[in-house]
């Protein structure tokens, strides 16, 4: 497989985390903004800087991840329902609380009526996303399609977080990243995917055949278990850095590794002190018994 | 020259709804036309103005049909649904084993029905919502599944009421393109107080048993349960010697870009995913020998799919909606009413909509009012949902 990133954005920067201003947001209509959650306005905004700078008005698919989908409407909601016990309830929250609310909201934002889908499976929701697109991409060589991963944060995560004993280990975080993929390379290409990886019950093993990383990896960007702390098995011999130790955990920080992996590739980016000869970036995860993983190219 | 793409049959289902737990319960209660919707009895939810499409077992019946020995005792409903289903479709594939499964599944809610349960006690005890929030993501009936059926990959569908639809389309896929060698695929959804509050909030409910395609729907009736159904090439199938239920012969996603809740008037979203799913089957909306509609009870729902489906037939071929007996399972209606389709066409029937009445205002076509025996062939099942998402499946007879 090959699927070429004609352009990626994320938000926050991983390489660049004193960097508040969020890409896209004047790209969206104000009105629009205004009936958005925060959280939610800045994964929008970063989809529409992607497809502005890949040169795509509207895509042919979206193809989207999440790990725990729009958790401030969800919370909102449960609110409302605990506050209103048998009273009227706005449905808004109730609206927005579904996990494929980002990637609908952009298909209406574009009157995009391809494919849409929405995969919630932890931190390999964006593999799968990235898998749904191969195939299309596969079927429509000359489709431009849209790719991204949104997660939100909320006060009662980092609760949840601290009487599971993630504190000082576990930073939960928010974030989103999109890029706009094709079959077929062009003049906005920043790098491609040459393989995705989900195996279940691949703790402390290999979960890669030889023949499929048979070339040498210049860098691996992991992460771990967020509630177990156990790192994935990596292929050996490769320099490797813990990159959530820049994106912080959330489902969608895959896709921030992703970014990191272009920006690499393409800047020679070198705060990490791993050199500038960089050609393909192997980005790996653990969630369970799950590791999760893609390997980008130049 | 490029060789055809494989064929991909259906060779185990399993479902729990409100018509019962297991295939054969589903099929006799659709046959003889029997509607689960009452009063909830195995919840304390509360709503008693409302009914539901309710699986008749409690949390601790259900547990003890499970068979896999690992569930553990601290489950939410959606996942013991799900397991419940996931299990009986395996044991019916007729594979000895299944190396190199993957598991395909799809929740709107996941474990919300343990989540609200404690959310009360999120300041003074955030313990104990802790051990629900565990369990709460919507992927977490998949991983229960994926090791109760022993998958070695793993996804999670959510694109609410359309999800399991999705699941089926993928699983196909990954056949067609040799990325998988079986696929479990389907989903779940337990009721819950949140997801029943907020179609209440949408005045989305009908407080009497629903009536799916009539001029006087007032809106649907929530439902759960779960269903999956293994896929296998058709090649290998036959290669090892046993008999497909089904095919999955066409499959489309689109996106109707009007509304985040409703459809657009003309149904175009709906009309596209019909169409591209008969173009993947490469048949014509002639061939269709029954539809098993979306069909919410919904207002806007029942007259935009009706306004579709009579632009795309001309005059519709025989269509149901079996949400009128189940209520609306939302993320496991797709793999629901593909269990139903495959009945139809290995019975020869087409089930009924309960409480069919009047045809719906501008409309021309009524839906089966009673269970009708007739050689189905073809089937072509709607699933449509929030955020403009329509994915229509086509089966055909193996």
């Amino acid at each position: 497989m090959e699927l070429w990133i004609n352009a990626a954005v994320c938000h926050p920067l991983p390489w660049d985390l004193g960097n508040t201003d969020v890409p896209g947001s004047e790209l969206l209509n104000k009105g629009a903004a205004r009936r958005m959650p925060a959280q939610m306005r800045k994964g929008i905004s970063c989809a529409l800087q992607a497809l502005a700078n890949a040169g795509t008005v509207k895509p042919d698919g979206i193809f989207m991840g999440t790990g725990l989908g729009q958790v401030d409407d969800t919370i909102g909601f449960l609110n409302e329902i605990e506050e209103n016990a048998g009273g009227i309830l706005s449905p808004s929250g109730f609206m927005r609380s579904t996990h494929n609310t980002v990637g609908g909201t952009i298909a209406l934002l574009l009157t995009a009526d391809g494919p849409n889908i929405t995969y919630s499976h932890g931190l390999a929701s964006l593999h799968w996303a990235l898998l749904n697109a191969t195939l299309h991409a596969e079927e429509h060589p000359t489709h431009n399609l849209l790719v991204g991963a949104a997660d939100e944060h909320a006060p009662l995560l980092d609760a949840l977080a601290n009487v599971a004993g993630l504190t000082g280990r576990t930073t939960l975080t928010s974030g989103a990243a999109f890029a706009v993929v094709s079959a077929v390379r062009n003049a906005t290409s920043l790098g491609k995917i040459t393989g995705l990886w989900t195996a279940l019950r691949a703790n402390g093993k290999q979960w890669w055949t030889n023949e499929e990383l048979s070339a040498p990896i210049d860098l691996v960007l992991f992460g771990s278990d967020p509630f177990t702390g156990a790192l994935p098995v990596l292929p050996p011999h490769a320099r490797s850095l813990d990159y959530r130790s820049f994106t912080g955990t959330h489902g969608s920080a895959p896709g921030q590794a992703l970014c990191m992996a272009l920006h690499k590739l393409n800047t020679g980016w070198s705060t990490d002190g791993m050199g500038t000869a960089v050609t393909s970036v192997l980005v790996v995860d653990q969630h369970g018994e799950e590791t999760s993983a893609m390997l980008i190219e130049r | 020259m490029q060789g055809l793409p494989p064929t991909i049959a259906i060779t185990g289902m399993g479902a729990v709804s409100a018509l019962g737990n297991g295939v054969a319960a589903q099929l006799a209660a659709l046959r003889a036309g029997y509607s689960g919707i009452g009063a909830l009895r195995y919840h304390d939810l509360g709503f008693p103005d409302l009914v539901f499409g309710e699986v008749p077992m409690s949390d601790a019946e259900l547990k003890t049909a499970v068979k896999w020995a690992d569930a553990g005792s601290d489950l939410s409903r959606t996942v013991l649904l799900g397991l419940l289903a996931a299990e009986e479709a395996m044991a019916s594939c007729g594979a000895k084993n299944k190396t190199g499964l993957t598991l395909i599944s799809a929740s709107t809610v996941g474990g919300m029905d343990r989540t609200e349960r404690e959310y009360q006690y999120r300041d003074s005890d955030t313990a104990r919502l802790m051990r629900a929030a565990r369990g709460h993501e919507v992927s977490d009936h998949t991983r229960y599944v994926a090791r109760s059926v022993g998958a070695t990959q793993a996804g999670t569908i959510s694109t609410a009421c359309s999800s399991s639809a999705n699941a089926i389309m993928l699983g196909a896929r990954l056949l067609k393109t040799g990325r998988a060698n079986a696929v479990l695929a389907g989903g779940a959804d337990a009721l819950c107080g949140f997801t029943i509050a907020g179609f209440r909030a949408l005045s989305a409910m009908d407080a009497k048993a629903c009536r799916p395609f009539s001029a006087d729907r007032a809106g649907m009736n929530l439902g759960e349960g779960a269903a999956y159904v293994v896929l296998e090439r058709l090649s290998d199938v036959l290669e090892s010697g046993r008999k497909p239920l089904a095919i999955v012969a066409g499959y489309a996603n689109a996106n109707d870009a009007y509304h985040q809740t409703a459809t657009s008037p003309e149904g175009i979203g709906p009309q596209k995913a019909m169409e591209v799913a008969l173009r993947v089957a490469g048949i014509t909306a002639a061939n269709v020998d029954h539809v098993n509609a979306h069909g919410t009870a919904t207002g806007n729902n029942d007259l935009t799919e009706l306004i579709a489906m009579e632009r795309l037939f001309g005059k519709v071929p025989p269509f149901t909606s079996t949400k009128s007996l189940t209520g609306h399972t939302l993320a496991a209606a797709g793999a629901l009413e593909a269990v139903f389709s495959v009945l139809s066409i290995r019975h020869g029937f087409v089930p009924p909509t309960a409480r069919a009445g009047d045809v719906v205002e501008g409309c021309r076509s009524l839906p089966v009012k009673v269970p009708t025996d007739m050689a189905v062939r073809t089937v072509l099942s709607n699933s449509f949902g929030f955020g403009g998402n329509g994915t229509s499946l086509l089966f055909s007879a193996a």
